[in-house]
């Protein structure tokens, strides 16, 4: 923005210097003219009244010359030489009486003005001298004061109207022009033409002060061009810098094992590094200008409930947002990868977010080995159910959960004649009983039932949502199809039993698991005193017997 | 036809009046002043409208006139100018003729003058008064 006195003015003030040389010389020449005037037509009437006084004394002494020059002039001589003089002086007629001789000529009004004139002559005829008396009847002095005025004022008028102009001509080529085009340079250069330049041609102070301002402007001009060259390398040092900068940028993002997509404050997505490309199946160039929760769709692996798209929600609440729970991305081809991932803003100089960047990583392996790992912890390496641990897990678990809306049962299942198989056939035997004694297991307990190797050849079973009644049922039918179960090794078949001692996992019956499982275990010695291969419901005076070391 | 041109025919018009001694003239030139005063008829208004259209706007006559948006008063400098010329003239020429005989003359090339020089004092001093 132009300073406040840089800023040209209106045309009318531009042409202010012009209008008040006019309003100088024009009406200089006015106050003139009525000077002048003034001067001319003061005591005009007078000066008239003298003019006419002369015309009076020079008429009297022609006609006093004429009648002494012609003593023997007759009235018809005198009336012709008079008629001549009248035309030529201002006067309006005249009387002249000489002896008896009266001459009138013009218009003689004895009530306007007149003046007389009294001469002494010579008469040829007679002896002695005669007089003769001339009156002179003057015009109307005012008519004569009003044409003088018409002319003096006309010329007057006129004169001055015509210097008037020649002087406004030579003001404007000497004084205004120039300076006007001066003003007309001066407004191109401040309206942005910086290569227009003041006339230098003239010699006067015009063309003095035209140079001074040319120089001016070429310097102003050559520190322009050099602070703008020097803006420019400055500007270009930046380019390279940041051209650089971004280079490097995306070598990197490209070498990264890291799945990298920006988008704009909106959630539209501006880049995709290729690894992001290979994650999400989409290229770059197709997924550039489309939605981010278009290209991601994500869900908890556990819940496989949505998850709310991690930019959409980063953007929302201005914040750096990490997963914390295990995330699967299902990509357009349906394919689903175990990521993880963290969002955060991108923000300008002034704070003000301007998009976000996502970072992905795909966790498939470490989220395989951490479940394979996480499996091993929990299960019997040997029959694939849950072990002691995981047991005992789940069973706290339940227990913290509170029983009282649903009973729970636990039955601790110890296996007949495994000893037996294990030590006639050895342990490769022994472990196959227990995986197809497993397996029998699995194929009949229901889904809601945990199964697991709580040691050697004892299982338990938590069966969930199930009273004593059911839990009976269900054993009794388990038992049966245990009874009915051959365990084939290198020809030979083996019949298997199982004692089998069940509890009632009732509100405020057992403090902890320990006495759970120990009830359990009598549970299942005393089905196995009682002749094994049956069921035993746990009793409180179970509890008085005691555990002896088991029979095989 | 513009202000100017039309300060200079009656300028002119009046000068020769006054020469020619035709009070015809200057009767008739007082009467078309009162009546553009009176009615804002003016005839340069009334001539550029016939010849251009109702639309067109008549340049200033005075080129160093003030905006007119700092006008305190309603009335058009123009017009107050019409009415103090024909007073003037009236006065100058049909009652105090003997001594007032020069304010026709000077009237008449006031108003030639502003016409060719297209600066009129009347028109400033009308607007500094607060004419519009």
């Amino acid at each position: 923005m132009k300073p406040d006195h840089l800023v040209p003015h209106s045309a009318q003030e531009q042409a202010s210097l012009p209008v008040k040389i006019t309003v100088i010389v024009f009406w200089g020449m006015v106050l003139v003219g009525l000077i002048g005037s003034f001067v001319l037509l003061h005591n005009l009437d007078q000066t008239i009244n003298e003019r006419l006084e002369g015309a009076a004394d020079r008429i009297a002494y022609r006609v006093s010359d004429y009648l002494d020059k012609h003593p023997g002039a007759t009235h018809d001589e005198i009336e012709n030489t008079l008629q001549s003089w009248v035309s030529d002086h201002t006067v309006s007629g005249m009387t002249l009486r000489f002896e008896s001789i009266a001459v009138t000529i013009g218009q003689t009004d004895p009530a306007g003005k007149f003046i007389e004139r009294t001469t002494l002559h010579h008469r040829m005829n007679q002896a002695g001298h005669a007089l003769a008396r001339l009156t002179l009847y003057l015009p109307n002095v005012d008519g004569l004061v009003a044409v003088e005025r018409k002319k003096i004022l006309t010329v007057l008028g006129v004169t001055i109207m015509v210097f008037g102009f020649v002087l406004q001509w030579i003001l404007k080529k000497v004084l205004t022009q120039p300076f006007q085009d001066m003003t007309r340079t001066a407004t191109a250069v401040m309206a942005g033409n910086v290569d227009q330049r003041f006339n230098e041609q003239r010699t006067d102070e015009f063309g003095f002060l035209a140079r001074f301002m040319n120089r001016a402007l070429d310097t102003l001009a050559q520190h322009q061009q050099e602070k703008l060259r020097q803006a420019l390398d400055r500007a270009q040092a930046s380019e390279d810098a940041l051209h650089a900068e971004k280079e490097r940028a995306v070598v990197t993002l490209h070498s990264i094992g890291d799945a990298v997509i920006t988008t704009d404050a909106s959630g539209i997505i501006e880049y995709l590094n290729p690894m992001a490309e290979h994650l999400t199946g989409c290229t770059a160039a197709s997924a550039h200008g489309s939605r981010i929760d278009k290209l991601l769709c994500l869900f908890e692996e556990a819940t496989r409930t949505p998850v709310e798209n991690p930019v959409t929600r980063c953007l929302r609440d201005s914040k750096a947002i990490e997963s914390n729970s295990n995330v699967v991305l299902v990509r357009p081809d349906r394919r689903e990868i175990d990521i993880a991932h963290s969002v955060a803003p991108i923000r300008s100089r002034d704070n003000h977010i301007i998009g976000a960047v996502l970072v992905l990583r795909d966790v498939s392996n470490t989220r395989r080995l951490a479940r394979e790992l996480a499996h091993q912890a929990n299960h019997d390496a040997l029959t694939g159910v849950y072990n002691r641990r995981a047991f005992a897990q789940r069973l706290q678990q339940a227990l913290d959960e509170g029983i009282d809306q649903s009973a729970r049962t636990l039955c601790y299942l110890d296996m007949d004649q495994f000893k037996a198989v294990n030590d006639t056939c050895g342990h490769a035997a022994g472990d196959d009983l227990l995986c197809q004694f497993a397996a029998l297991l699995r194929a009949h307990v229901r889904e809601s039932g945990i199964i697991a190797r709580l040691g050697g050849d004892e299982f338990g079973i938590l069966l969930d949502r199930c009273d004593e009644e059911n839990a009976v049922r269900l054993m009794t039918h388990l038992l049966a199809r245990i009874q009915e179960f051959r365990f084939a090794w290198q020809e030979r078949a083996f019949t298997v039993g199982a004692s089998i001692g069940l509890v009632t996992l009732a509100p405020g019956r057992y403090r902890d698991i320990t006495d759970i499982m120990r009830a359990a275990d009598t549970a299942c010695y005393t089905a196995k005193k009682s002749g094994r291969n049956r069921l035993h419901i746990y009793r409180p005076d179970d509890s008085s017997l005691l555990r002896h070391p088991k029979a095989g | 036809m513009t202000e100017r041109i039309f300060r200079i025919i009656i300028g002119t018009l009046l000068l020769l009046g006054l020469y020619l001694d035709f009070p015809a003239v200057l009767w008739a030139l007082v009467a078309l002043l009162v009546f553009q005063g009176i009615t804002n008829w003016r005839v340069p208004k009334l001539v550029s409208r016939l010849r251009y259209g109702p639309t067109i706007q008549l340049p200033r006559c005075c080129a160093a006139t003030p905006d007119a948006g700092k006008a305190r008063i309603n009335f058009e400098a123009e017009r107050a100018l019409c009415l103090i010329v024909a007073a003037l003239l009236i006065l100058g020429y049909g009652v105090y003729n003997a001594p007032l005989w020069f304010l026709p003359w000077f009237i008449g090339f006031a108003l030639t003058a502003a016409g060719l020089s297209g600066i009129c004092p009347m028109i400033l001093a009308l607007k500094k008064l607060g004419f519009r």
